[in-house]
């Protein structure tokens, strides 16, 4: 929700209050000489008190605010002619100075022309003087809403803004992309920024790829923010506003202040407490009508079987009608049973998750300082059974005020969480259940696998449908567990002093210490690691920021110009410990332990550090608060470059002008602005990038191993660049009921680091080069207002639209792709499906082999088979052509209603999950909206006798009426294209369809336009009354609301929620997807109280 | 305005504090780039192990995948693009490809020779020049023209080195065949020694000494449809040659991971979808030979009893014959039951090969020698690898073997040929180069008279001739790709035919 009518709760009025009075003691009060006291009330257009309203003196810098009550006296002095009542988001009022006693005035309210902001190094501005585009949200909006991930909840709500979540469990990352992806090495997150302090938002993957280290989600670090602990959320679109950032901002900023005890004087108390139930949004179309086996064929023999007769172990749904013939299966003891399909069997395996979150703060304000503490508790069970995460978050704000020059404010953050469980999303069969369904047998009940290990074999051998392939899903979930403990601390102490009224001076320390230790159980007979492992992953990460700030503000109401600056430096140290230690193979089955190994521990040791020291300077200058110039600066030096090119500069600079305080625009226009920007910043590397090195090997028994790095490094790095040009206008009609704020940019990144893959036959497979340039351009556009608001209802309504193109404009010499993620899906062999960036085209393409295809684009067949390109094609980008949200709130009386629609127009996803099913035949693909046949089309049947001793005996039926003809065409003998007539084995179609057989090297086949509309969210809210409130419970508001996610999908794309990617090598990879969980829909109910 | 009387010390005591601030900050930052965790050299001995480790690993999974499949000493079930000759969609599952896991250890060999000449280590530096030789011969047999000369020089800025012809590859100076003359020099000049570091045969330097000669022979062999080889042959061959099967280049994997035999960690299904081949089944059943109870597993029902029973998969596509064993206990652990069993040995090139080879030498007349007895020590060497016992099937001893009908040194390359095909298994790539050779010399299937055209293959029955190269090279190295492929007539098809293998 957006900063609609603005400061109408009292808090924010109260906020202000300070801020003002900061802002006049800073601008002084002389004392007057003859002077006479005007006294009087400002109220707002409900006729309610205003305090904090700015009464000057007009013509001088003699000024006051309204107290509590809006009532406010001021010195005049003989000559003074008008007094002018000001307020943010308020049109400004004069009024003649006559004598008059009382002094009463009314000031008319705007929707949100004035709000305050926070900025570049905390600073507080008004939007009306910005330059660029920033977004804010309250963090009711953030709270509001029962999330475990306080960003995925940003998701809609900001234009320019897109917010892609994991679904992969209660841990899930949300990965932030402000206006586009910049970067070809793939680190396109946004900085976030905690209360001043930054703190690194990546996957803390420690990708070596075993046991799915690099599929699981632990999740990112900003979701850790505790929701209820946020008081407001900036988004920094673009370098502009992010210059003063540095290096790590040049892909956006996300402030996120966190609550102080400032506001209402004395003591308050939050409780909030929320509940969430989460189920399934969407599952495939599994089909019911056959079950496994292959070509037609299945009965049950060891489990190790699957060709000749039995087909028991095929991995496939290929197998005979659910028909109820009697065949033995594998949980009937050698006995011929009706084999019948068990339809609900991967749903009944989910279940409903649940999410408790409970929070309480105490908070003080009095005349010395303010003071806050809050806890929360946060306790989640996640759809798949036997995942968890718990989190205590306590967080601490205060400020002192130590004599009348000094401030004293300090923030911590301390986070503790935790999970037994945390699933694994990826393709790999030892922890992912989401694989094992791909070809999980429609025939069997998900119950009767619940006792997974064989008798008697317990800890040793697991029982499961099939020997050959897959892992018992209940054996997955709870013997092949990854969880994880992470300690987390971010704090910082930030001391101001002011040297004079106009000149202060602030030291500014933060912390940013993170602890997380993984374990990973592989238990016995998990298929591909038959003896078990245990392996334990021990994450420190560690980051300091000493910051020095010298601020003048010269805001003098007296004048016309005016000018700010501030000068600083900013000392920023980074240390990245991991140490892995993996048993491969266990001792003792069920022992899990590093000590129970069976050939020793494997273990692998890494430190990075990185620094980067820098100096800035910021000027504000304004004119007549109409023009408005903002020049800034920043030289880093960072320790990764080489010495020679380690130090950039790089400057910015925006202006605005308020065309509505110039010219009149009609009576219907009441405020217009338009803005300019242009801004560039720098970019370092990773550690260690300069120098060739030798890295470790398993060793060889007893014999140490080491070779030369396949990675070449470059002692000739110079720093990255990005730079960028805005222009934008912000317009607000009929006071503000409606409001319009568009935004156009070109970012340019160059010189990008990047490791480019080189021929092995260079001895190397990759360099790291400065390469490349690529474009983002992009408009935004935020269309807000109250489409109805009078004494009963009030609609506010937000739409934000985002339209980004990421083009590459060229990449290091004589290269024209560069593959930025080479082999999406390792190990399926073929010639792999890639991301890639290739010279004017945009970014992020999905790359694999295409159909070969006629003039008329029907696809070639041969010998009754799809025929694929000998080269791979460039298939398209993932980049949506329009991002939106919808956002829209009701209030009537006490109660509010909202929701929000979100989705996405145009951009492609490649649904790996849907390949696979169907290539099983475990879907039916009536929904697949590229491909007419169905996996029910033309199936093998047989007529099936079973000997005396249990063999099987298969007698063709009708063999003529089998097989499916592909649509599309064919060579004829003549060589001439004609319609496709052979008709062929139905999987094998499917297959070749889907898979290439096995090389799965197809992007064509399950490539959607991944346009999608969701409800995102539902809101319905109560305000109990205050008079029952204080009355009955002593309290002064309370809420109650209901609250959806995830509700409702409509889009074309089968099998998968369209709103997801892959995680591969620790990288977010946008456009593909793989064995995702299904995203949860949840329904909540919170309650807040404010004592 | 009044002035503020601060103001006038402001100024420089902020400034002096900015100052100090900066200079705090300073200094350090080019340490902090020092990299902690993985050194800037390291000695050759450290390399060693490694390099021969991957080698045998990508020996030992292109066999398992790959090369038995090709020549049909075993089958797959699934994903049988091998076997119907598909090759244009080979799957290399688990396993790092062939082209970047030998150029990958080539760079290291090329570090080793580097230091080797440093360290004025001559043994050291011939073992390199061998093991380069060996790399190399695989690849160029693999794929025909490839970057040779220019290679491996990325460090020295050569990202996109030319493809150099096979012929220059074997031949020119330099070549491999010059490589392995230099390397005997140096072996005979430096006497027997050690190679430190050295895990394929234990640091002796009087072992690598041997194989480097008869790595010397197996590559002329390989040309010899192309140039005359007879003269380099007699001179090698009076070279030191492996004396016993204890001479084998094969790398003795340890029991425990990560230095198990590298199919070891597949999944069962997988391991399962090779199968013993059809025709290899058939000849050695046909002649009683116990391999076939090492090659290959018996059935289920029969493990373990007076009577197992043994199948042959056919090579082939759907509707074709398809049941056959499994391959044998030394090449995998069952869950549930892991075998005591030694797992089986990384082979580069075993004694026995060296006997086939030398039998072929003295049956062609390049050396004077017992083709009789080279083929009976052969034959002998590589029951001993395998550790057959002739009491499996009923014969006495080896001999027993050698003197059936059918096994009987006949002074036939057939004899030859079909002996060395079984002995070539797991072979790494040979068992397909030397089928390919026989193929192309004997002017198709008739040449392997033991073999017949896969059932239900796609290639009309033609024995692919060559393994397409990586689809990368196409956008990493282009122009010499194209250049290569254009000497291929134009297509990097399966079917071109190489040097050494041109009619």
């Amino acid at each position: 929700m957006l900063h609609t009518p603005p400061l109408r709760g009292h808090v924010g009025k109260r906020g202000l209050l300070f801020f003002m009075t900061m802002l006049l003691f800073a601008a002084g009060a002389p004392v007057l000489a003859q002077s006479q006291m005007a006294t009087g009330v400002v109220l707002d257009d409900r006729a309610e008190p205003l305090p904090g309203a700015v009464v000057l003196v007009q013509g001088s810098t003699r000024g006051t605010l309204t107290d509590l009550n809006g009532n406010f006296a001021i010195e005049t002095a003989a000559g003074d002619m008008q007094l002018r009542f000001s307020f943010v988001g308020f049109q400004d009022q004069m009024l003649p100075i006559d004598g008059r006693e009382r002094y009463e005035v009314t000031l008319g309210g705007m929707i949100g022309i004035d709000e305050v902001v926070i900025t570049a190094l905390g600073v507080e501005r008004s939007e009306k003087s910005l330059g660029y585009a920033i977004q804010s949200l309250d963090g009711k909006a953030v709270s509001e809403v029962p999330v475990t991930n306080a960003v995925s909840a940003l998701n809609g709500k900001i234009a320019g803004v897109n917010i892609q979540s994991s679904s992969a469990g209660p841990t899930a990352s949300a990965n932030v992309t402000i206006r586009g992806a910049g970067s070809l090495s793939g680190n396109n997150q946004a900085l976030f920024v905690v209360n001043g302090i930054p703190i690194t938002n990546g996957l803390f993957s420690s990708g070596d790829g075993l046991n799915g280290s690099t599929t699981i989600d632990f999740g990112n670090a900003a979701q850790v923010i505790n929701p209820d602990d946020i008081a407001e959320i900036s988004v920094l679109k673009g370098p502009a506003a992010a210059a003063l950032y540095g290096t790590r901002a040049a892909a956006g900023v996300v402030l996120i202040n966190t609550k102080t005890g400032q506001g209402a004087p004395g003591w308050h108390v939050d409780i909030n407490s929320s509940t969430t139930l989460s189920g399934l949004l969407r599952m495939p179309d599994f089909q019911n009508e056959y079950g496994a086996g292959g070509y037609g064929r299945y009965s049950y023999s060891n489990g190790a079987t699957y060709t000749g007769d039995f087909y028991d172990a095929f991995g496939e749904n290929w197998g005979p009608r659910l028909d109820g013939s009697a065949i033995r299966q594998w949980n009937t003891n050698g006995e011929a049973t009706p084999f019948t399909a068990a339809p609900d069997n991967v749903r009944n395996f989910f279940r409903t998750g649940v999410t408790s979150r409970n929070h309480v703060a105490i908070s003080n304000q009095s005349e010395d300082g303010d003071f806050r503490m809050g806890y929360t508790h946060l306790d989640s069970r996640g759809i798949v059974p036997n995942t968890d995460l718990t989190r205590h978050t306590i967080s601490m704000s205060s400020g002192q005020n130590i004599g009348e020059r000094l401030n004293v404010r300090t923030n911590l953050n301390y986070i503790r969480s935790g999970s037994g469980n945390v699933p694994n999303a990826g393709y790999d069969e030892s922890s992912s259940i989401m694989y094992g369904w791909l070809w999980f047998q429609r025939n069997a009940p998900i119950d009767d696998l619940q006792n997974y290990w064989k008798p008697g074999l317990e800890n040793v051998q697991q029982a499961n449908t099939e020997e050959l392939w897959t892992n018992n899903p209940w054996f997955l979930v709870n013997e092949n567990t990854n969880g994880f403990n992470n300690d987390r601390i971010i704090g910082n102490v930030a001391a101001t002093y002011n040297l004079t009224d106009r000149v202060s001076v602030r030291y500014r320390m933060g912390a940013d210490i993170n602890g997380e230790k993984r374990r990973f159980r592989r238990a016995m007979s998990t298929k591909s690691v038959l003896l078990g492992s245990y392996r334990e992953d021990d994450l420190r990460f560690h980051e300091t920021n000493n910051e020095l700030l010298l601020s003048y503000d010269g805001t003098d109401y007296e004048k016309e110009w005016n000018l700010s600056a501030r000068l600083g430096g900013n000392i920023m140290r980074q240390t990245t410990e991991i140490l892995r230690a993996n048993a491969p193979q266990l001792l003792i089955p069920g022992i899990f332990n590093l000590g129970n190994s069976r050939s020793g521990v494997i273990t692998d040791d890494f430190t990075y550090r990185k620094g980067i020291n820098s100096a800035f300077g910021v000027a504000n200058i304004s004119y007549k608060n109409r023009f408005f110039l903002d020049l800034t600066g920043r030289n880093d030096w960072s320790s990764t470059l080489p010495t020679n090119n380690n130090s950039y500069f790089y400057p910015s600079a925006t202006a605005s002008a308020i065309l509505s305080d110039m010219f009149d625009l009609g009576n219907k226009l009441d405020f217009a602005k338009v803005r300019a920007a242009y801004a560039e910043v720098g970019g370092d590397t990773d550690p260690y990038n300069i120098r060739n090195v030798y890295v470790y090997e398993n060793a060889w028994g007893d014999q140490p191993v080491a070779a030369e790095s396949a990675d070449l490094a470059n002692a000739g790095l110079l720093p990255e660049r990005t730079s960028s040009i805005e222009f934008g206008a912000d317009l607000r009609w009929w006071l503000g009921r409606l409001g319009l704020d568009v935004a156009w940019y070109q970012m340019n990144s160059r010189d990008q680091i990047i490791n480019l893959p080189l021929a092995a036959t260079s001895g190397y497979t990759s360099r790291i080069v400065n390469s490349g340039e690529i474009q983002n351009r992009g408009i935004e556009v935020v269309l807000r207002g109250q489409p109805v608001k009078n004494d009963v209802l009030t609609w506010t309504s937000t739409l934000n639209l985002t339209r980004n193109r990421s083009e590459v404009l060229s990449l290091a010499d004589g290269v024209e792709s560069y593959q930025i993620i080479p082999d999406l899906y390792p190990n399926d062999g073929g010639q792999d499906l890639s991301f890639e960036a290739r010279v004017g085209q945009p970014y992020g393409l999905l790359v694999g082999l295409g159909f070969q295809r006629d003039d008329a684009g029907n696809i070639i067949h041969e010998n009754g088979l799809p025929m694929l390109t000998e080269n791979k094609v460039n298939a398209g980008s993932y980049q949506p052509d329009l991002l939106f949200g919808w956002d829209n709130e009701f209030r009537f009386g006490r109660f509010t209603a909202g929701f929000l629609l979100n989705g996405q127009l145009g951009g492609l996803i490649f649904s790996r999950s849907h390949a696979l099913y169907a290539t099983a035949g475990s879907i039916t693909n009536n929904d697949d909206p590229n491909m007419p046949l169905s996996t029910l089309d033309g199936r093998e049947t047989y007529d099936i006798t079973y000997g005396a001793d249990g063999i099987p005996v298969y007698n063709a039926v009708n063999e003529s009426s089998w097989g499916v003809v592909g649509p599309g065409v064919m060579y004829n003998a003549e060589g001439n294209l004609v319609e496709n007539d052979v008709a062929v084995p139905t999987r094998d179609y499917i297959l070749s369809y889907y898979g290439n057989g096995f090389s799965r090297d197809n992007i064509e086949s399950a490539l959607y336009d991944a346009t999608f509309i969701k409800l995102k969210e539902l809101r319905l809210g109560f305000d109990i009354p205050a008079d029952w409130l204080s009355s009955n419970m002593n309290a002064s508001s309370a809420t109650i609301s209901l609250v959806g996610r995830n509700l409702l999908l409509f889009t074309d794309v089968p099998t998968i929620d369209p709103e997801t990617y892959s995680i591969r090598a620790g990288r977010i990879v946008p456009g593909f997807e793989s064995t995702a969980l299904p995203t949860p829909r949840t329904i909540g109910l919170a309650i807040n109280l404010h004592f | 305005m009044k002035m503020n009387p601060l103001r006038k010390r402001t100024l420089p005591v902020l400034s002096a504090l900015m100052a100090l601030f900066m200079w705090a900050g300073c200094g350090e930052l080019s340490e902090l780039n020092e990299n902690p965790n993985q050194p800037e050299s390291v000695t050759p001995d450290v390399m060693l192990p490694g390099v021969i480790r991957d080698i045998s690993d990508v020996l030992v999974g292109h066999a398992f995948y790959i090369s038995n499949c090709a020549s049909q000493l075993s089958a797959k079930s699934l994903r049988n693009e091998v076997d119907v000759y598909n090759w244009n969609a080979v799957p290399i599952i688990g396993f790092d490809a062939l082209w970047p896991s030998l150029y990958g250890a080539l760079r290291d060999i090329r570090n080793i020779e580097a230091a080797a000449i440093e360290r004025g280590d001559d043994r050291l530096l011939a073992a390199a020049k061998t093991m380069r030789a060996f790399a190399f011969s695989v690849l160029t047999d693999t794929y025909g023209d490839i970057p040779y000369s220019q290679a491996l020089a990325g460090n020295n800025g050569t990202y996109f080195p030319a493809y150099d012809k096979q012929a220059d590859i074997y031949l020119a100076d330099g070549g491999l065949l010059d490589e392995l003359d230099a390397a005997h020099a140096l072996f005979a000049a430096a006497g027997p020694g050690t190679v430190s570091g050295d895990i394929l045969f234990g640091g002796d330097s009087d072992l690598w000494h041997r194989f480097a000669n008869a790595l010397h022979l197996r590559l002329l062999v390989h040309c010899s449809a192309q140039t005359d080889v007879s003269a380099e042959f007699a001179e090698v061959a009076g070279r030191p040659l492996m004396e016993g099967t204890a001479h084998n280049a094969a790398l003795n994997y340890l029991n425990a991971f990560p230095n198990q035999f590298p199919i070891i960690p597949l999944k069962q299904g997988d391991f399962e979808s090779v199968r013993f081949g059809q025709a290899a089944f058939a000849l050695m059943e046909g002649s009683n030979d116990p391999r076939l109870m090492q090659y290959a597993r018996a059935t289920d029902a029969t493990i373990g009893s007076d009577n197992e029973a043994f199948e042959g998969w056919e090579n082939g596509g759907k509707g074709c014959d398809d049941t056959g064993s499994r391959l044998g206990l030394t090449y995998y652990d069952y869950p549930g039951h892991p075998t005591t069993a030694d797992k089986a040995p990384g082979v580069w090139m075993s004694y026995a090969e060296q006997e086939f080879i030398l039998c072929e030498g003295a049956w062609r007349g390049w050396s004077s020698g017992d083709a009789a007895a080279h083929y009976a020590q052969a034959v002998t060497a590589s029951m001993v690898d395998h550790g057959a016992d002739p009491a499996d099937t009923g014969l006495s001893s080896v001999e027993d073997f050698l003197s059936q009908e059918g096994v009987v040194w006949n002074d036939t390359p057939q004899r030859l040929f079909e002996q060395k095909w079984l002995a070539l298994y797991f072979h790494g790539m040979e068992p397909y180069f030397e089928v390919r050779r026989w193929y192309t010399d004997g002017g198709g299937w008739d040449g392997v008279p033991f073999l017949t055209p896969p059932c239900a293959n796609t290639n009309d029955d033609n024995l692919p001739l060559r393994f397409i190269y990586p689809s990368e090279e196409q956008s990493l190295n282009a122009d010499n790709y194209a250049a290569a492929v254009e000497r291929l007539g134009g297509s990097n098809s399966f079917n071109a035919a190489m040097w050494l293998v041109a009619p």
